[in-house]
């Protein structure tokens, strides 16, 4: 392993206190196939349980995306960003098999999305997820993906998008208060106060990280035992690199900004449902601005869980029954209760709901402007959703948005048929990836992602820009 | 190990499923067959073989808090979640430090460090000077006897040397405290991010001069493994003074010290921990009816229902002295007043669970507790499958495989041919496809169709009468059965029933699931569990006496 170093720590903890300028020699290097291959970010707001596919969609045929397609669908809020747009229809999943894959299907839809694996014997997905691809390749010393959750503390299969690698998920952080100061670093304190918690810090850390050294170093442990202890003092070497700055703009949020997300902690009220738009929106607005002040070039935003909630009672709605029950029109999770009448309505007025937190990630991004356009212009953002009908846990003709075009790779402001028969996930994201400027070990472009038994490796030529 | 139903598919038990991809899967599978395991003993038990670092789980993380510095707070509440291996958290191989524990252990660590110095009762307990002093030889003394208690042996002069300077580097880096105060107070945050805390570490190489399969541990190792299985915590300083002085280097000091180790309160936790995971009492939290069908029925009973359970298995384990008998037989139990409701007891009950003793010919042990009963059933009707299974595998330790993916699992409607649910659950998996499992699985499920979902005493099921009667398949034996109260019995007195208990004692105990070369150890405890009629604190002393308890193996984990 590398030695942990001090260096890191304090430049990093200086960039924040001193609020000097941005320093270039700390910006992630962007190891680019060529120029113009992409620009490496990658944002991902993931719902589940299906959505009213009857109101989803544009209402216009296939071709270029027109905002007025959008009124009285889910999408509407979408419409000042039409000619940012890229829907493709026909992209389908095979996660549920009949040959033992372990789950039910909430559990194997989820694992597999940003996967395209299916669930392995560890009980988790049996790959990694392409958030983590993308940050490995663009972070900072690859370090992982920012993965957030909105809803309660749940360690389900079907509560985790991201995966490290096979078996290992990237579970989301629940608290935008927590999450806000890991990325921050050291936000809201004078520098006094800073200059000791860095020494304090760093004390700690040249005694603990000398002990991994020397435990690593001992040969009666076996590599079983020494990868281990590996990913833990890389970890504390990414707890380092967190007090790195280098983005657009410092990794502060103002005053105001930072008083709502504490007291949303102080609140005590996170994971219940009636917090849930609360800390969606910190959530969307610390993926914003993660991604903006370079602490991160990939991150996930999970609503809810597979099969779970949460009961949407806020912004105009007033659900009796949870999301799940509705997307099954039942008053039981099992199926065993009595018809919910209006469903349909609720799940579209739910699918509205969270289109307006799209809408607000992209608003966010698009505020952040670099030379060559905005943050929304030189990203993806990626809206996932476990299922296409959750009535039936449709895994066809899934519900996929694509915002942002990566500097110029994707097509925008198009609506498009992927092809007659439709194309499988893996394609997908063999696509987004490239579109990323994700590259393959022998420095090409990636040529497949995920699990070929279930797909096909291959990208999509049509949703790349010509 | 685990009995395969007769007739019931191939495919992957849970315990197959949870034992693959862990690690690099060397471990030996965890349901291997043994042809033969008697020609296995004839050259003397193997341990097992586990990592040499192995993390602590979150409740022991928890309980080290406590039993460090006598802060009685749950910081692994807001910690990324440990990962279940073959139905238990504690796996050797599967525990790691992923994804954001790293993060949240700093934070766990600095947030303690301050609450230690908000309390200056539980700060000074840890120092034997006055913690405004600036005396050297104490900073030492409190350096030297923590370090020992939180690595589990002593610091050797490097490490003292280490914390010297932490400590004395603390000075100032707060902004309140006096200097020595400070010292403390960094030196907590920097052992409780020490990898030497966070796992425990047997590093143990020399063989046996008796044996070429085992590899003597250190007292201190002994002492380590002995308060992790007996108090799911760090060892207390007598216990390391008692390694020290040599007392663990035998099975006899060993066993005395087991004993002794039962008598104190912190044995609750592990003995609470197994079984609320072998019984995945996790189950019980949130448990939802339907109110029309239940309308008594709030969601607070959930908490009632849980805490009867782990009561009772507090009593019968720890406070009677008791059985695996009487886990599966006794009619001691709790109940408040919504418990009342349910087991149809009458008398003054409030809200606080009393103990109670229900009615011996309706009511034996776990599986007819409400939380059970109300736990495996739908939110408006019992469920005679997820029971049987229940029963099959966690109980029995049968491998029963999930139903294939395409197969529709929900039960068709009542007609005139089939009215009850028992006659609707046989009709729907009467299908040679189906009845190869639930051959084994509905049995168990009908004998316990006498109780509704809420696990209220029942005469009749749709306005039939219920017929409880089946011929259950315990391992290789088929068994009738009329009624839970004599399923119960059955189970305990049968020896696939005491040998399921045993070996998911086992994989708790050794942080691993079973191998074929553990066989011989099995078959050794069984035997000794029948003569001392499988009282449950007698076996968790046999844990203590094994081979694969008391060394390890030459072999590494690869």
């Amino acid at each position: 392993m590398q030695p942990f170093s001090r260096r890191n720590l304090l430049r990093g903890a200086g960039t924040v206190a001193l609020g000097l300028p941005f320093l270039e020699g700390l910006a992630p290097k962007k190891a680019k196939a060529a120029p113009g291959d992409g620009k490496g970010r990658l944002l991902i707001l993931f719902e589940c349980n299906g959505v009213d596919t009857a109101r989803f969609w544009p209402n216009q045929a296939g071709g270029t995306l027109q905002s007025s397609s959008l009124t009285g669908t889910a999408m509407e809020s979408l419409a000042p960003f039409a000619d940012r747009l890229l829907v493709p229809r026909g992209v389908y999943a095979t996660p549920r098999f009949t040959d033992g894959t372990p789950g039910d299907g909430h559990m194997q839809g989820i694992a597999h999305k940003l996967t395209a694996e299916p669930i392995g014997g560890s009980g988790f997905a049996n790959g990694v997820s392409v958030d983590q691809v993308v940050a490995s390749q663009f972070n900072e010393g690859g370090k992982p993906a920012l993965s957030l959750r909105s809803g309660p503390e749940s360690s389900g299969v079907a509560a985790y998008i991201s995966y490290a690698e096979a078996g290992v998920p990237s579970v989301g952080e629940l608290n935008p208060w927590l999450a806000y100061q890991d990325i921050v670093g050291l936000g809201g304190l004078d520098e006094l106060q800073l200059e000791r918690l860095v020494a304090r810090r760093e004390s700690v850390l040249d005694l603990v990280g000398g002990e991994f050294d020397s435990l690593m170093a001992n040969s009666k442990l076996s590599q079983h035992d020494r990868s281990k202890l590996d990913m833990h003092a890389s970890a504390i070497r990414d707890l380092e690199l967190d007090m790195i700055d280098g983005g657009l703009v410092p990794c502060e949020f103002d005053a105001s900004t930072a008083d709502s997300f504490e007291q949303l902690h102080q609140s005590g009220l996170l994971g219940y449902d009636s917090y849930f738009h609360f800390q969606t929106e910190a959530h969307v607005r610390l993926m914003a601005l993660a991604v903006a002040c370079g602490a991160t070039n990939a991150s996930t935003l999970l609503l809810g869980s597979g099969a779970f909630g949460p009961t949407y009672q806020f912004d105009g709605m007033n659900h009796q029954y949870n999301h799940h029950k509705l997307s099954h029109g039942n008053t039981q999770d099992d199926d065993t209760g009595s018809t919910v009448a209006g469903f349909e309505d609720m799940i579209h007025d739910i699918d509205r709901w969270t289109m307006r937190q799209y809408t607000l990630l992209l608003e966010l991004l698009d505020g952040y402007t670099e030379a060559d356009g905005t943050l929304l212009d030189n990203s993806m953002v990626v809206y996932v959703n476990e299922l296409s009908n959750g009535f039936f846990h449709t895994d066809s003709d899934l519900p996929f948005i694509v915002a942002g075009s990566s500097g110029g790779m994707l097509k925008q402001g198009e609506y498009m048929e992927v092809s007659p028969s439709g194309e499988p996930l893996t394609k997908f994201w063999t696509s987004i990836l490239n579109a990323a400027g994700v590259t393959a070990e022998d420095g090409g472009p990636v040529t497949q992602f995920g699990n070929m038994t279930y797909g096909q490796p291959g990208q999509l030529d049509n949703l790349f820009a010509t | 190990m685990v009995a395969l139903t007769p007739g019931c598919y191939g495919g992957l038990a849970e315990e197959d499923l949870a034992d693959d991809g862990v690690g690099d899967g060397e471990d030996g599978g965890g349901d291997g067959e043994v042809s033969n395991p008697d020609s296995l003993c004839m050259e003397g038990p193997k341990p097992g073989v586990l990592p040499r670092a192995v993390r602590v789980t979150h409740s022991q993380y928890d309980a080290m808090v406590i039993d460090l510095l006598g802060l009685d707070t749950t910081p692994s509440d807001a910690f990324l979640a440990d990962v279940a291996v073959g139905g238990f958290s504690n796996n050797a191989q599967a525990l790691g430090v992923t994804d954001r524990l790293a993060r949240d252990y700093r934070r766990s660590a600095e947030l303690i460090a301050e609450n230690l110095a908000d309390n200056p009762d539980k700060l000074a307990a840890l120092l034997s000077c006055d913690p405004s002093s600036i005396d050297t030889a104490c900073a030492e003394e409190f350096i030297r006897s923590f370090g020992r208690r939180a690595y589990r042996r002593p610091l050797t002069n490097d490490e003292l040397e280490a914390f010297g300077n932490v400590f004395f580097s603390a000075d100032g880096l707060y902004e309140t405290g006096a200097p020595f105060e400070q010292g403390v107070r960094l030196v907590i945050e920097a052992v409780l991010q020490s990898p030497h805390v966070l796992y425990r570490i047997e590093l143990s190489s020399e063989l046996s001069p008796d044996s070429e399969d085992l590899v003597p541990l250190t007292g201190y190792e002994i002492a380590t493994r002995l308060s992790f299985l007996l108090w799911d915590s760090t060892p207390s300083d007598a216990l390391l003074d008692a390694a020290e002085a040599g007392e663990l280097d035998d099975a006899e000091g060993v066993q005395a010290w087991a004993r002794a180790m039962l008598d104190d309160e912190r044995a609750t936790r592990p003995v609470l921990a197994f079984h609320e995971q072998w019984l995945e009492l996790d189950g019980l939290d949130d448990i939802q009816k339907d109110q029309d069908l239940f309308p008594g029925f709030h969601s607070g009973m959930s908490v009632a229902f849980r805490e009867e359970t782990e009561r009772f298995i507090e009593r019968v384990a720890l406070e009677m002295d008791g059985t695996y008998a009487d886990l599966m037989t006794s009619n001691v139990s709790y109940a408040n007043s919504d418990l009342a409701v349910v087991y149809g007891l009458s008398g003054d009950f409030t809200g606080e669970l009393v103990e109670v003793e229900l009615d011996s010919s309706e009511r034996a042990g776990l599986l007819t507790q409400a939380g059970f009963l109300a736990s495996h059933a739908f939110s408006n009707a019992t469920s005679p499958i997820q029971r049987g299974v229940f029963v099959q595998r966690k109980l029995l330790c049968a491998a029963i495989p999930d139903p294939p993916g395409d197969v529709d699992t929900t039960l068709p409607p009542p007609d005139n041919s089939a009215v009850t649910t028992r006659e609707r659950v046989t009709a729907h998996t009467s299908a040679p496809a189906c009845s190869g499992c639930h051959d084994s699985i509905n049995a168990p499920g009908f004998a316990l169709e006498g109780y509704d979902a809420v696990g209220r005493v029942r005469s009749t099921d749709n306005g039939e009468p219920v017929d409880a009667a089946s011929t259950v398949i315990i391992g290789s034996d088929m068994v009738d059965v009329d009624g839970a109260v004599e399923l119960a019995h059955a189970i305990a007195q049968s020896e696939v029933g005491q040998r399921c208990y045993l070996v998911n004692w086992f994989r708790y105990a050794n942080m691993r699931t079973e191998n074929p070369d553990d066989q011989c150890t099995i078959n050794g405890l069984h035997e000794l569990m029948v003569e001392a009629d499988y009282d449950i604190k007698e076996l968790m002393v046999a844990m203590t006496q094994t081979a694969t308890f008391r060394y390890r193996s030459p072999l590494e984990v690869q």
